[in-house]
């Protein structure tokens, strides 16, 4: 069996995601133009990370 | 983590979601032409109209509010609006000051002739979708009860998070097994699509719970920020409107006092926004954040004289802010269309959590068996 992962190597990702989506979600708020081009990188990312495992080989 | 542990964030996992669970179908299938509104409305009309008199000297506010009340006999104005592109102006009237919004009449006058704007058109299916994200055509108490939906959406959302910990102790983040039997594979979906959209589903779910708060919100405000106006007045006397001072003169004082801000729209006495004797002229700033937050000045509606600007407290700021937040329409189109692939993903997440419910096995708790499966133990 594989080793288990700790706290930090479960939610190294996921806390990364949640903290960019809500940078993003500020960002369009305070400003336009590339405020609002910073909003649609950071929030992009859940989107494309959820392409990136459709696309990639399952196990 | 102990499998009493497991147990219970999962008892708690699964009568937060089972119960809200088809409320919040209903939300995110009416939110998804929702956050299109705007286009939609411009697509089903061409913007063809033209002024009566482009360039002429606007007519004053008093006049519009005439002939909005000629238009409507016996009714009392409520709310005037002003259009940001064209020379509009939109006066909602009703019955009575506090007419609820199924008795309000909504009309358009061009402000260079006076004459009827004509109303929009195909806005009636849009409504309909509007009504019924936003109370269920039950009012007030329809709206309360999707919001108590939305905050069991917000525990389901924490007691998820919980559960990912020992779903993901021996896999690695985006793991999707999928040559397993299917209820492995859509659990590893469920669990992924529900952590990438973590933050912004507690966002929006948590700006809706705010949006639903609006009416008691509204009223603490009025309660607690504008009672001292009112003193010396009798309780529930709204003024007739031909007892009203210039509407006009009542705007123009208002601009001079908040200078550098933009006019939105007026409440008329007695209405929600405002109390049984003053006009309540609110503003919004210029900039992209202070423009989503409004400012009245309150005018005493039988003399005009001012009464001053009143600086809303932070809890109606908080649901100003709430608006956008939950609407997702301040970002440009590309924020609306990772708003609606971000739904599509949560309608994933509920209907992959609807389908792990109902094949469920029923002597072991699904969850922690699936745990022990997964470091080794035997089931």
């Amino acid at each position: 069996m594989r080793k288990r992962l700790s706290l930090r190597a479960i939610f190294a990702i996921p806390l990364f995601i949640a903290v960019t989506s809500l940078i993003g979600l500020i960002t369009a708020l305070v400003g336009n133009d590339l405020w609002d081009a910073l909003s649609w990188l950071t929030l992009g990312l859940p989107v494309a990370i959820t392409i990136w495992v459709l696309m990639k080989r399952r196990v | 983590m102990k499998p009493a542990t497991i147990r219970l964030w999962s008892a708690i996992h699964k009568w937060t979601s089972l119960i809200p669970t088809l409320f919040l179908l209903m939300l995110c299938i009416t939110g998804l032409p929702l956050i299109f509104h705007d286009e939609i409305d411009d697509a089903l009309n061409p913007d063809d109209w033209q002024a009566a008199n482009p360039g002429a000297p606007l007519l004053d506010l008093d006049t519009i509010l005439d002939r909005a009340l000629e238009n409507r006999p016996g009714e009392v104005p409520l709310y005037m609006s002003f259009d940001i592109d064209r020379p509009v102006i939109n006066v909602t009237t009703g019955p009575t000051p506090d007419a609820p919004g199924t008795l309000m009449h909504f009309a358009s006058f061009d402000a260079t002739s006076g004459d009827l704007v004509p109303p929009k058109t195909g806005g009636a299916f849009m409504e309909v979708i509007l009504q019924l994200h936003t109370d269920m055509f039950l009012g007030l108490p329809g709206m309360l009860f999707l919001g108590a939906m939305g905050a069991l959406m917000i525990v389901a959302i924490v007691s998820g998070v919980v559960l990912y910990t020992p779903f993901m102790r021996k896999l690695d983040f985006g793991t999707v097994r999928a040559s397993r039997k299917p209820r492995i594979k859509w659990l590893d979906f469920h669990n992924l699509l529900g952590i990438v959209t973590v933050a912004w589903l507690t966002v929006v779910g948590l700006t809706g719970v705010i949006n639903t708060l609006e009416a008691p919100i509204i009223d603490t405000w009025k309660y607690n920020e504008l009672a001292d106006l009112t003193a010396g007045y009798e309780a529930g006397a709204v003024p007739a409107p031909a007892g009203m001072a210039s509407l006009d003169t009542a705007v123009r004082d208002a601009q001079e006092a908040a200078p550098g801000m933009q006019l939105q729209f007026v409440a008329f006495p007695g209405g929600d926004f405002s109390t049984s004797h003053h006009y309540a002229v609110f503003f919004h700033g210029s900039t992209p954040l202070t423009e989503q937050l409004i400012t009245p000045a309150l005018i005493d509606a039988r003399t005009g004289a001012l009464a001053g600007i009143r600086p809303m407290p932070w809890y109606a700021k908080a649901l100003s802010l709430s608006r956008p937040l939950h609407f997702g329409d301040y970002g440009g189109l590309p924020l609306k269309i990772l708003w609606f692939v971000l739904d599509l993903m949560t309608i994933v997440v509920l209907g992959t959590g609807i389908y792990l419910w109902l094949t469920r096995r029923k002597s072991v708790p699904a969850e922690v068996r699936e745990i022990r499966e997964l470091e080794g133990k035997p089931t």
